[in-house]
C-alpha cells in the first residue's frame, strides 16, 4: 500500500485509515488541510482500480461541494487528483458532535443537524454514513463530512436509510427519544413537504427484521471507529 | 477429557444429496459420499432435484456404510435449511430414519453455518470475518459472542445465481463457475461492467441484465473475464471493509463459490496487503457435503441443541442470524 502525498504536503498526522481510504491531516501551501486518498489495491486488475477510484474521488469531491451549494457546512475542496485518487480539503477540526453530549447546546446542535440533512435531501443528496463521528463542530456551526458513502440519489428509502444510521447511533443516549423529536423537527424545517414520506418509510424500517441486524452492525461500526479515530 | 462423538450428516439443501461422518476431538473426517444432481437443461428444478436426491438416498447411505460401522455413531445430523424445502426433505426423513433406527439424538443444522464452521475448523481460525458465497448465498459474516453476526449481503441475486445465470445464457451449462473460471482465464480484455457496492452490501442484478444484453455480442472468454474480475472485486472491497471495521486479522470464504481460483487468489492479495491472513482449505469442502453437516451437527450438538422427530420439520428460510455461534475452543484440536 504504498501512497504519495500530493506535491507539496507534508504530514502533520494521520487521521484516520480505513480499508478504501487514508486520511492524513498536512499543511499545504502554509494551511492545515486535510488530504483524503484513495489507495490503490492489488487484488483489483489495474484497469478497475483506476476506474473505482477514479470515479469515487470525483463523487465525493462533487458531493462536498453540492452540499454547500444546498446550504450545509462540507470541507472547502482545495484540489482533486481523480488520477491519483486524492482530495485536498479544508481541516474542519477535530470535535465532533460525539463530544458534545451534556453540553448545554447539544439538543440545538441536534436540530441544526436535522435542518442540515433535510438540506441535502432535497438536493438530492445522501450522505450514505450518518454518525457522531462524521459531524464536526466549531463555533456552533456544524460541518458534515466523509461523503466517501454518499451519492446522488431522491429515492425516498435512501434518504429515510441516512435518518435511521443516525438514529441508532442516537439510541444509546438517555434522552434519545427527545433527540429524535428534535431532529425531526429540523429536518421538517427544510425538507419541507417530502419530510412526511421519509418520515413514513424510517418508520417501516424499523419494523423490518433485518434492520436489527443492520442496527448491530452499526454499533460495531462505532465501537471500531472509536477505536481508531485520534478524536476525542 | 472432553466426551468423544461420531456424527453422521446428511446434505441435500440443493443440488448436492450427500453423508458425512465426523469423530471429533480431535477433528477427523471418517466419510464423505456426494451424488449431485446436473440438471439436462436449465437451472435447478427443485422437484427434479428432490427425485435425485430420493433415487440416490439409499446407495449413499449404503456406501458410507461400507466404510464405517453403525456402532460408531453418536448423533444424527441433518441440513435443515435454508434451502429448497422439496430437497431438504428428502435429508430430513433419511436422518430421522436413522435417528430411530439407532435410537441416537437428532440435530437439525443451519447449512449456512456448517459451511462457515467447517471452515473453521479446517483452518482453526480465531476470529475471522467469513465470505459466504454460493448458488444461494452472499453474505459477509463475523461469528461473534455466541451469534452470526450479518455485516453484509447481497440486495438481489447471490454470486453464484448470476455466475449461473449467466453461464446458462452464454450456453455453458449447469454449474456455470468451473466453465467461467476456465475461460476467464483466457482473457485479459475488461468490459466495463456495473460495479454496485454500498456500504457493505453488494448487488449483481445489473451486472447480470447487461453481461446477458452482451452473450453473443462480445467474446464469451472477455465476459467471463469482467464477470469475474468485477463480481469478484465487489464481494473482497466489503471483506476488507468489514475487517477494517472490527479490526480483524483473519479472512475465509465459505461455499461453492470459494473454489474458484481467481476470487481465492484476490483474498489472498487483499490480505496480503492488509498483513492479515487469508486462510484456505482443501478446494472440496467449499461446495455443499455432508461432512459440514456432520460436524456441525456435533458443535451445536454440544451447545445443547437437539430435535425429537416431531419437531423436526425443515426451515427453508431459516436465517443464520437465528443460530448459535460457538466459542473459538472447539478448534483446538
Amino acid at each position: 500500500m504504498s501512497r504519495l502525498l500530493p506535491q507539496g504536503c507534508t504530514r502533520i498526522k494521520t487521521l484516520y485509515q480505513g480499508a478504501e481510504a487514508i486520511v492524513d491531516l498536512c499543511e499545504w501551501l502554509g494551511r492545515e488541510v486535510v488530504v483524503k486518498t484513495r489507495v490503490s489495491k492489488g487484488y483489483r486488475v489495474r484497469e478497475l482500480d483506476d476506474l473505482i477510484r477514479r470515479s469515487r474521488t470525483v463523487r465525493e469531491a462533487s458531493l462536498l461541494s453540492s452540499a454547500k451549494k444546498a446550504g450545509v457546512n462540507t470541507p472547502f475542496v482545495y484540489h482533486v487528483n481523480p488520477v491519483e485518487g486524492w482530495i485536498i480539503m479544508s481541516y474542519a477540526g477535530s470535535r465532533s458532535l460525539r463530544s458534545m453530549q451534556g453540553s448545554s447546546i447539544f439538543a440545538s446542535l441536534i436540530r441544526m443537524l436535522g435542518d442540515a440533512v433535510g438540506r441535502l435531501h432535497s438536493a438530492g443528496i445522501v450522505h450514505g454514513d450518518l454518525t457522531f463521528s462524521n459531524v464536526l463542530v466549531s463555533e456552533g456551526r456544524l460541518t458534515l463530512i466523509d461523503f466517501g458513502l454518499g451519492e446522488f440519489s431522491n429515492e425516498v428509502e435512501k434518504k429515510a436509510e441516512d435518518i435511521y444510521t443516525f438514529f441508532s447511533s442516537l439510541t444509546a443516549l438517555q434522552d434519545s427519544e427527545t433527540m429524535m423529536r428534535l431532529f425531526l423537527e429540523g429536518y421538517r424545517a427544510s425538507a419541507r413537504e417530502s419530510a412526511k414520506r421519509v418520515e413514513e418509510r424510517l418508520r417501516e424500517i424499523g419494523s423490518r427484521g433485518r434492520y436489527v441486524e443492520k442496527e448491530l452492525r452499526r454499533r460495531l461500526e462505532r465501537k471500531s471507529r472509536e477505536n481508531v479515530s485520534p478524536e476525542t | 477429557m472432553e466426551e468423544r462423538l461420531t456424527c453422521i450428516g446428511v446434505e441435500s439443501t440443493a443440488h448436492t444429496f450427500g453423508i458425512g461422518v465426523v469423530k471429533h476431538p480431535p477433528f477427523k473426517a471418517l466419510c464423505d459420499v456426494r451424488r449431485v444432481y446436473r440438471p439436462s437443461s436449465g437451472g435447478i428444478h427443485p422437484s427434479e432435484a428432490a427425485k435425485h436426491h430420493l433415487q440416490n438416498a439409499s446407495n449413499a447411505l449404503q456406501e458410507v456404510l461400507s466404510e464405517i460401522s453403525v456402532e460408531d455413531i453418536d448423533l444424527v445430523s441433518f441440513s435443515r435449511g435454508p434451502g429448497l424445502g422439496p430437497c431438504l426433505r428428502v435429508g430430513a426423513v433419511l436422518a430421522r430414519m436413522i435417528a430411530i433406527k439407532l435410537g441416537k439424538p437428532l440435530v437439525g443444522v443451519n447449512h449456512a453455518a456448517a459451511h462457515v464452521e467447517i471452515a473453521r475448523a479446517l483452518t482453526k481460525a480465531a476470529n475471522p470475518v467469513v465470505l459466504y458465497v454460493s448458488g444461494g448465498n452472499t453474505q459477509v459474516i463475523h461469528p461473534s459472542e455466541g451469534r452470526y453476526v450479518v455485516l453484509g449481503e447481497t440486495e438481489d441475486i447471490a454470486v453464484g445465481n448470476l455466475i449461473d445465470a449467466f453461464a446458462r445464457k452464454a450456453g455453458l451449462g449447469f454449474p456455470g463457475g468451473p466453465r467461467v473460471m476456465e475461460l476467464a482465464s483466457k482473457s485479459s480484455r475488461l468490459i466495463r461492467l456495473p460495479y454496485s457496492v454500498k456500504g457493505m452490501n453488494v448487488s449483481f442484478s445489473g451486472m447480470l441484465t447487461m453481461l446477458e444484453s452482451l452473450v453473443g455480442k462480445e467474446p464469451v472468454e472477455d465476459l467471463c473475464f469482467s464477470l469475474q474480475e468485477t463480481a469478484f472485486s465487489m464481494l473482497i472491497e466489503v471483506s476488507e471493509r468489514a475487517m477494517a471495521m472490527l479490526g480483524v486479522n483473519e479472512f475465509i470464504i465459505a461455499g461453492g463459490v470459494g473454489a474458484n481460483r481467481r476470487l481465492r487468489e484476490m483474498a489472498g492479495e487483499m490480505c496480503r496487503e492488509r498483513k492479515a491472513v487469508f486462510l484456505d482449505y482443501p478446494v472440496e469442502y467449499y461446495a455443499d457435503n455432508g461432512v459440514m453437516i456432520a460436524w456441525e451437527g456435533i458443535v451445536q450438538y454440544k451447545l445443547g441443541e437437539s430435535l425429537s422427530v416431531e419437531e423436526s420439520a425443515v426451515k427453508p428460510r431459516w436465517r443464520l442470524s437465528d443460530v448459535k455461534a460457538p466459542p473459538p475452543g472447539l478448534y483446538s484440536n
